[in-house]
């Protein structure tokens, strides 16, 4: 099962997030955290549909009620915990080793970083195997596609904060939730 | 192949370290405080960044050439274990660490708690926990060593096989025809 998905820049910056099952567990199938996901898993189309559920603004929203930050900050701390652990790896570890994922009792996070700078992070349950492959796809099929090669999107952001919703590409959210609805980890637990 | 071993108290400070294998790099000993500083913070973080509620610190990391995994007791201690990717039963490592931990640190009264191990006898049973566990690897690879069992117990190859001493034997009375004189 996938959770949910940042992408940050080499500024440090969140610039995209996701969600799907976010608090979803076995135990909390009916939990009100899930359902905002289950209608939008039932549509076999998935895709107009399922991008504009998961409005995230800076504020919480229904998918992260209950959580006592803002995506904000979330991201902030999302981001510290990747950066040291980049850094402990690279100091422990021989020079071209990459850290691929961590894992907890409840999650594994995967991460992909490309040679500029850019991070992606995605969280599942513990037990799927690698989803390298996957975020190495989402940044070769998507991003570079939908959003480097858009003159409209923001590419590199000095000024200002990026919109985590868009990135003024609208069609990259539609195409990472469809890509990673595809994937047969998506939904089983 | 484990290649090295770290032991962080609750307060975040490295007592413990050491590396058994020549696969990682060196740092000084300030760098290893900082690490464990870092590791310990990043696993009270985890716990918190986690998508679904409840989840424990980190207690796997995975790269191309190592994982750390990370066993933390009900008292807040950390054992950081340091090994190849293919490393087997690491549960059952980290749970005899433990165990050796708490016959030789715990139960010495001369260690202060929290405070850097420096115990002899904790150094030398450690580093005969892991020849045996590295032992068990090469042993593995050994493709006529199939009935190979895991566990501490295939240490016991890497003695030098002393033959079973044979009893005495009894002069063989019927065979040789003197009888028993009845």
């Amino acid at each position: 099962m996938i959770y949910n998905m940042y992408i940050f820049d080499r500024h440090c910056q969140c610039i995209y997030y996701h969600d799907w099952h976010r608090g979803h567990t076995a135990k909390t199938a009916f939990d009100p955290h899930g359902s905002n996901n289950d209608p939008l898993a039932s549509h076999p189309s998935g895709g107009a549909g399922g991008g504009g559920s998961t409005t995230t603004t800076t504020t919480m929203t229904d998918p992260r009620q209950g959580m006592n930050m803002s995506l904000e900050e979330e991201g902030k701390l999302v981001y510290g915990v990747v950066y040291s652990l980049r850094n402990l790896v690279k100091k422990l570890g021989k020079s071209q080793d990459g850290f691929i994922a961590y894992k907890t009792s409840h999650y594994k996070l995967h991460y992909y970083e490309t040679l500029t700078g850019l991070k992606f992070v995605i969280n599942s349950d513990p037990n799927v195997e690698s989803l390298q492959q996957a975020l190495r796809q989402i940044y070769t099929q998507l991003y570079v596609e939908l959003v480097v090669k858009n003159p409209l999107a923001c590419a590199t952001v000095t000024t200002g904060q990026v919109n985590p919703e868009t990135m003024g590409a609208e069609g990259f959210r539609n195409g990472v939730d469809r890509f990673v609805r595809s994937l047969t980890m998506f939904d089983t637990l | 192949m484990i290649f090295s071993i770290y032991i962080i108290n609750k307060a975040g400070g490295l007592v413990y370290n050491k590396d058994y294998s020549e696969g990682l790099s060196k740092l000084t000993s300030n760098e290893y405080l900082v690490l464990a500083g870092t590791f310990h913070g990043v696993h009270a973080i985890t716990s918190k960044i986690s998508p679904v509620p409840g989840s424990s610190g980190i207690e796997m990391l995975e790269t191309d050439t190592f994982r750390i995994h990370c066993f933390q007791t009900l008292t807040g201690t950390k054992f950081l274990l340091v090994a190849d990717p293919q490393q087997p039963s690491i549960d059952l490592i980290l749970k005899k660490i433990y165990e050796t931990y708490s016959d030789y640190t715990v139960k010495n009264p001369f260690q202060n708690p929290e405070m850097p191990i420096r115990s002899e006898q904790f150094d030398v049973h450690l580093l005969k926990l892991v020849k045996s566990f590295n032992g068990l690897v090469v042993n593995n690879s050994n493709p006529y060593n199939v009935g190979n069992n895991a566990g501490v117990n295939a240490s016991l190859q890497s003695q030098p096989h002393i033959p079973p001493s044979l009893p005495p034997t009894l002069p063989n009375i019927a065979s040789s025809g003197q009888g028993l004189g009845f």
